[in-house]
């Protein structure tokens, strides 16, 4: 049961982190300031998250070095772009803020280099954000799988329980 | 709880180091287009303080205009007839918030996605398929 609950709460925020990261990519859409503090936003979500997969993140770092297979390998390397990605779209962000970040008092820099990192490391980002959730997608589908027949049992919970059925 | 607390540190830390990073990377390349740029106008005021302008006709306009050596300043600021406002102005009303647009340019990246992840899937098939079996 708190296995499931952990399941359903990693899919709900993982969810969430993605559409939020949809939502927030587009700046033309939403407008600056929505842009700016969803962004910041998206930054708690972020830390959450891996909070959350502490337990595989710590697993595969500790064999980092050993031999391992070649698509946890490639995981492994697309998670470190991903949070490298992550990081340099948030501080060049918050280096251009005209927003969010001069509201607290801060001045930012009027640099153009700052913008144009944002903008090609937000490129690069939303691709292995992609082969991210493509990499995977099962265990998403799983998890979907998980969180509804775990749903369909509860409300039959009378008639049929887990332990009933056959293996 | 300390071992969150820690956990929540070292994730800071680590995007610290990479924002450290990038800092040193932005002032050299800072330093670096400063130089240059001060080169370049260094030069161009060169070149500019050689030359010697001959205005024939001046053209009418609303404004003001101060001329120094080798520059002319105007302060005209363009309006758009329609609205009244100058472009800027006109761009900031243009930023709210767009439904269409959102839900285009989400699509857009969800099918990005979708792609992606078909290809992976597609990618494990494939590998899958030809894998020699040992019996």
């Amino acid at each position: 049961m708190a296995k499931n609950n952990i399941m359903r709460i990693n899919l709900v925020l993982d969810s969430a982190l993605l559409l939020l990261f949809l939502f927030v990519h587009e700046q033309k859409a939403i407008g600056l300031f929505l842009h700016e503090w969803c962004g910041l936003l998206l930054l708690i979500v972020v830390i959450i998250h891996i909070l959350l997969h502490w337990n595989w993140i710590d697993g595969v770092f500790r064999k980092f070095f050993r031999k391992m297979k070649v698509e946890t390998r490639i995981n492994q390397i697309i998670v470190i772009l991903i949070y490298i990605g992550i990081t340099v779209v948030m501080f060049s962000g918050i280096m251009i803020s005209r927003e969010a970040i001069p509201a607290i008092g801060i001045h930012t820099a009027k640099n153009i280099f700052w913008k144009w990192l944002h903008f090609k490391s937000v490129d690069v980002t939303i691709w292995l954000v992609a082969a991210h959730v493509g990499m995977h997608w099962r265990w998403i589908l799983n998890n979907i799988k998980g969180v509804l027949t775990d749903r369909l049992f509860r409300k039959s919970g009378n008639k049929i329980s887990k332990d009933n059925l056959p293996v | 709880m300390i071992k969150l607390f820690f956990k929540v540190f070292l994730i800071l830390i680590t995007m610290s180091v990479i924002a450290t990073c990038l800092q040193l990377i932005a002032q050299t390349n800072v330093a670096k287009s400063t130089a240059s740029e001060m080169m370049r106008r260094q030069r161009a005021g060169r070149t500019e303080a050689n030359k010697t302008f001959q205005i024939k006709s001046v053209p009418t306009f609303s404004g003001e205009l101060k001329s120094t050596q080798g520059e002319i300043k105007s302060s005209v600021v363009p309006i758009d007839v329609k609205s009244g406002k100058s472009p800027a102005a006109n761009r900031e009303k243009e930023r709210g918030f767009s439904l269409g647009s959102l839900l285009f340019g989400a699509s857009k990246n969800i099918f990005l996605i979708a792609l992606v992840t078909l290809a992976i899937e597609l990618t494990r098939k494939i590998f899958g398929r030809f894998k020699p079996h040992v019996a």
